[in-house]
């Protein structure tokens, strides 16, 4: 029965077999954790697949005193991290955040939660559907995050036809939307 | 900021119960601080993840498709496939047998990894599969799959080369270094990335290239013929400076040139080109600059006239060279 430390040591040693395992074994955990952390499965599976490409590349720098869960993230925590940063500064990230926490997810939903990704492309599709005026008002103010009063300025109207187009904009988007869970998404506060 | 509150926002954020508010106060600290302080905070995030039982099997088997694709050693692949293909093997190994013995045609490429070695003393030039010329320099190691140029085309390097790429329509041409990746379409350029040395270069020489670093702090960058970039190591600082291609690849035409490089380097490189240790007793002077350059092939020459700058004496026991600083 081999332990651990014999697969590091035989990836080490440059055996294909042993880094199988390691690979079997670790990347459900990894995948998971960066899907949970960047909100997107197509970089997630990149991230998993850069840090596995590193290690084996890489495998005679592999570090034999870690354990190779910790090992495994100190090869993929800045790949990690940079994800990261870009996208808690996406616009409407904000509102995507509050998508996934809303009471009515529970552990028995058959509908997975949507990814970002998939996130922004609903959004996009259902944007199409809005007047020129609604579109603008609406990215300004959920995209570049001006408030009423700021787009108001910008537009030259006065702030309640600001907020009125706002509204219109959400109920139209509310109506397209497949989604019906996105539509606590969108419901928001101005 | 604590440790203990970034911890508990993080967690939070996993576990999707993070507020408006929290994501706020998550979103400033994480723009305000740099990676280092960040990944030990993460760190104890990563400890502590819940593992559940994640269905992402289909995922994870794709993304091994597309790893062993760029590191699948032979003999196993071989094996692999030979598993798979063994329930066709006899009547494809009969045809096969017919037309290859018809018309002496090729057999389907695999993924293995073809791999140039040079040692110190040693250097090699090779034709990639889609025309690309390479040329190795001492103490370096160059690989890319069998079936390079069907899809993409990659290599891994460590050491030094020089490029000179083909032009293929939408196909970019990728070297993968440990530090950082450069990624060209159609050019001619000079690599150099030791892993002993504390810094990466490129040099340009035509066309355009764009770099990645592999390494924290990620940057990319684009460079134009007659610059040169330069990544450092340790700081991971990046520079880009216009430089003259000629010197730069001066290993080519088998000189070395030397432009106020410590006598370290120097050593290095000539065990390096001659494939010889260098030792040196009692020598302090490794970080003194050095200028110059030598067109000659022989050793002892080199080494007589850099004693004369230095004052050292050496001593020639078969490969192994001996310095000794002179009083």
């Amino acid at each position: 029965m081999k332990s651990e430390k014999d697969y590091i040591n035989g990836l080490i040693a440059g055996s294909y077999q042993d880094f199988t395992c390691l690979y079997r074994q670790y990347a459900p955990y990894l995948y998971a954790f960066a899907l949970k952390l960047c909100r997107s499965e197509i970089q997630a599976k990149e991230v998993l697949q850069e840090t596995f490409i590193r290690i084996w590349v890489y495998r005679t720098r592999t570090d034999p005193g870690l354990s190779f869960k910790s090992y495994l993230f100190a090869i993929a925590k800045n790949l990690l991290l940079n994800e990261f940063r870009r996208k808690i500064n996406s616009p409407v990230f904000t509102d995507y955040i509050d998508y996934c926490n809303r009471e009515e997810w529970s552990e028995n939903r058959v509908e997975q939660k949507i990814d970002f990704d998939e996130f922004n492309r609903c959004l996009q599709e259902a944007k199409i559907k809005l007047t020129p005026r609604q579109r603008e008002i609406f990215e300004l103010n959920k995209e570049y995050g001006l408030s009423v009063r700021e787009i108001a300025q910008r537009t030259a109207m006065t702030e309640q036809s600001v907020r009125n187009q706002l509204s219109a904009a959400l109920r139209e988007l509310r109506g397209n939307i497949k989604d019906y869970s996105l539509l606590f998404a969108l419901f928001f506060l101005l | 900021m604590t440790n203990t509150r970034i911890y508990h926002l993080f967690m939070h954020y996993f576990s999707d119960t993070l507020t408006r508010e929290e994501f706020e106060e998550l979103k400033i600290y994480i723009n305000g601080t740099d990676n280092d302080r960040l990944l030990s905070e993460l760190t104890a995030v990563w400890e502590d993840y819940p593992a559940k039982e994640i269905a992402c099997d289909a995922v994870t088997n794709n993304a091994f498709k597309i790893i062993e694709n760029h590191t699948c050693p032979a003999r196993i692949h071989f094996i692999r496939w030979l598993r798979v293909a063994a329930v066709f093997l006899l009547p494809v190994l009969c045809t096969l047998v017919t037309y290859v013995y018809m018309n002496e045609k090729v057999l389907p490429y695999t993924d293995r990894q073809v791999v140039v070695q040079t040692e110190n003393g040693h250097r090699a030039a090779l034709i990639l599969p889609d025309g690309s010329g390479v040329r190795l320099n001492s103490g370096s190691y160059l690989s890319y799959p069998q079936n390079f140029g069907k899809e993409e085309r990659q290599v891994n390097l460590s050491g030094e080369a020089f490029f000179e790429v083909a032009k293929k329509q939408g196909k970019k041409f990728i070297v993968r270094t440990e530090y950082m990746n450069i990624e060209v379409l159609g050019t001619t350029f000079n690599v150099y990335a030791y892993e002993k040395e504390n810094t990466v270069e490129m040099v340009l020489l035509a066309g355009k290239v764009k770099i990645n670093t592999n390494k924290a702090p990620y940057r990319y960058v684009y460079v134009n013929p007659n610059e040169k970039i330069s990544l450092d190591k340790h700081s991971g600082a990046l520079h880009v400076r216009k430089t003259d291609a000629r010197f730069e690849t001066a290993w080519l035409r088998n000189e070395l040139v030397f432009r106020s490089e410590k006598l370290k380097n120097v050593f290095n490189k000539l065990e390096r080109k001659y494939g010889v240790t260098i030792e040196k007793e009692n020598f302090g002077q490794d970080n003194d600059l050095f200028t110059g350059s030598f067109d000659n092939d022989d050793l002892t020459e080199i080494l007589d006239i850099l004693k004369m700058h230095y004052h050292f004496e050496y001593k020639v026991t078969g490969n192994k060279i001996t310095l000794y600083e002179k009083k």
